[in-house]
């Protein structure tokens, strides 16, 4: 005699477990490189966006503070500092890979690696958007839980010495693929920097909702009394033009 | 006294419209930055700064400056307004940047010993008008500080003011008149045609004639590159060229020269490092064709030899070293130390620039310049040392 209701609740029983895999935060299928370049989205390389960036540098009691109109399309970037007063309309031109600091009316635009120090903790290359999917070779070292948030663990290994660091742990959220957690090491090793990663904006991408950069906090490891604090308000989509980058416009 | 009636006007205007501007910034409160001085929410943008400085040199008796012929003050006091506007409208782009000047003098040694002179000057030192034919096609004309190149010396392939002003950030360096096309075909490659109509506030040792040149710029991954073709009326051609490479995150190399259609040329080859602390150190080597090898510095000049007046060094081969270093001792001090070496004379001039970031609006600096070298070199005919000592507050 066959039992109708025992394959019915097998059925159910196996969708209902398919459900549950699919709602389940690991990555179905995503390489290393597709992951990480998930996360880099979440913290910019788009065909244009623009927004307001504020640091807070605490070193000790001693405090900084500076503000930065951005704007970036891929991985170039120009900002303009809004403040404080003293700094207003400086300059970083930031394109593939070649960096400028111009101060108006002083001097000629310099060249600057991305190893200069901005403010505090954070040097230029902080406020570059990140391209780890290209420029670092990736391993999952396994699986941790920050925060209550299930992460993937990656050891990422600079592919090339133009980047801003050798070496980063980096942990992505598994279900919404951002970065949110990272530490930077010396090329000997040396664990010298970390940061911890905010995602409160949302751009539209792909017909949804994305989670975008909203906070940074980078922390000093050998001076550990060095805070950086980025904060990046609601970004604005638009294309950008070849000409928001090129030197000579930006610097007459 | 010296007066310009129609810059002051001008600079009453503009002083009226930046004030206007602060008090719609502050009417908005704290969030009104980003309305009033912006690339993308707001048409208008401004910087006030004013400065107060005072300076000291001690002078080298020496035969290019013989009973201080070339007048150099031994002490000076300066109070300095300098206001930057800018209006940018989808189009149109305006901007002017008109300056106040009130400077006191005391001469101690030459033919002026014991004058003092007090001198107020308005002018605008840099001003333009900008059209945007197209998005990515800008024409402009205007008065400038125009200033490209990698380099830290000197900028050898600018053909309208090689000099770049770095050796004290304090001083304003003059603006040119210049009609400029601007087109950038592509994210790499741009083009810029540029005719410099008038020597503007620039003080030349010869009479002023035109200069056309044509810019071209490629900007590749990790590397630029740009080369520059001019020609002066009844003057030389020449192509100038300059290149810059990213070695790593912290290794920058760069080259910038030029050569004439005598033949003559100037180059320089140069690189930076920068430490995991943040600080930089950059050298350079500089070599001049066009160079006057005799003893005494004083017979490198008309009458005595027909060297282009324009040159920024007369000697042949020079180096430089230049340590930059933000956050020294304290997060708001920076620290520049800049070496200048005539490899011909054995002359040098060293600069020392302390910065200390007072609070949000206001800096104080100090600068020394010292030099080494008897009074028939280069680098050490004019003085010995200068200390300047000053502050900053920028609105």
């Amino acid at each position: 005699m066959s039992k109708p209701w025992l394959s019915w609740s097998l059925l159910g029983l196996a969708l209902l477990s398919a459900g549950m895999a699919a709602g389940q935060e690991a990555p179905p299928r995503m390489s290393e490189k597709e992951i990480l370049a998930q996360a880099d989205e979440a913290r910019g390389n788009l065909d244009g966006v623009e927004w307001r960036l504020d640091i807070l540098a605490e070193t000790g009691s001693h405090t900084q503070e500076m503000s930065l109109a951005v704007k970036a399309r891929g991985f170039d970037v120009v900002t303009t500092t809004l403040a404080p007063p003293r700094s207003k309309g400086d300059r970083l031109i930031m394109v593939k890979d070649n960096m400028w600091f111009h101060k108006p009316g002083l001097s000629k635009p310099v060249p600057i690696s991305k190893r200069q120090k901005l403010l505090g903790t954070a040097s230029y290359g902080d406020i570059a958007t990140t391209n780890y999917a290209n420029d670092y070779a990736a391993d999952l070292s396994g699986e941790e839980v920050v925060d209550d948030i299930p992460c993937l663990v990656y050891d990422l290994v600079s592919l090339h010495n133009k980047t801003t660091y050798d070496r980063i742990k980096y942990w992505i959220d598994k279900r919404r693929l951002v970065g949110i957690k990272a530490e930077y090491f010396t090329v000997s090793g040396e664990k010298f920097k970390s940061a911890r990663m905010e995602y409160e904006n949302l751009i539209p991408r792909q017909g949804t909702m994305k989670p975008f950069i909203s906070k940074i906090l980078i922390t000093g490891e050998l001076v550990r009394s060095e805070r950086t604090t980025l904060v990046f308000s609601t970004p604005t989509l638009q294309p950008i033009p070849d000409s928001a980058f090129n030197l000579d416009l930006l610097t007459q | 006294m010296t007066h310009h009636t129609p810059s002051v006007a001008l600079f009453l205007v503009s002083g009226l419209l930046a004030g206007v501007s602060l008090a719609a910034e502050t009417s908005e409160g704290t969030t009104a930055a980003s309305h009033w001085w912006s690339d993308t929410n707001g048409p208008f943008s401004y910087r006030i700064q004013g400065l107060l400085y005072g300076i000291k040199r001690d002078l080298q008796p020496s035969l290019l400056n013989q009973n201080n012929i070339l007048n150099i003050s031994q002490y000076q006091g300066t109070g300095e307004l300098r206001l930057d506007l800018k209006l940018n409208l989808p189009e149109i782009e305006l901007a002017a940047k008109p300056r106040l000047n009130l400077t006191w003098e005391r001469w101690d040694q030459g033919i002026r010993a014991d004058e003092t002179r007090t001198k107020d000057e308005a002018y605008l030192n840099e001003w333009g008008i900008g059209y945007r034919f197209h998005k990515d096609l800008v024409g402009s004309y205007g008065r400038e500080n125009l200033q490209w190149g990698p380099s830290f010396l000197l900028s050898p392939s600018n053909p309208f003011n090689p000099r770049n002003g770095q050796n004290n950030p304090w001083l304003e360096m003059p603006g040119l008149d210049y009609g400029k096309l601007t087109w950038v075909t592509s994210s790499q490659w741009s083009t810029q045609l540029i005719a410099n109509t008038d020597e503007g506030r620039l003080d030349l040792f010869r009479d002023f004639r035109p200069t056309y040149a044509g810019k071209i710029d490629y900007t590749g991954t990790g590397r630029f590159a740009s080369l520059i073709l001019s020609h002066r009326e009844s003057g030389p051609s020449r192509l100038g060229y300059f290149g810059g490479l990213t070695l790593s995150d912290a290794a920058l190399l760069h080259l910038e020269g030029h050569v004439d259609d005598a033949g003559r040329n100037q180059t320089l080859f140069g690189g930076s490092y920068t430490f995991t602390n943040g600080a930089t150190l950059a050298a350079e080597y500089y070599r001049n064709s066009e160079s006057c090898l005799r003893k005494e510095i004083a017979y490198c000049f008309a009458p005595f030899d027909d060297t282009d007046p324009d040159l920024s060094f007369y000697r042949r081969d020079y180096g430089l070293v230049q340590y930059f270093h933000t956050g020294f001792v304290d997060p708001a001090l920076d620290l520049t130390l800049r070496g200048i070496i005539n490899l011909n004379d054995g002359s040098s001039r060293s600069i020392a620039i302390l910065n200390y970031d007072f609070n949000n609006y206001t800096e104080f600096f100090t600068l020394a310049d010292w030099t080494s070298g008897s009074p028939n070199t280069e680098l050490g005919a004019l003085y010995r040392y200068s200390i300047m000592i000053g502050t900053s507050i920028s609105y």
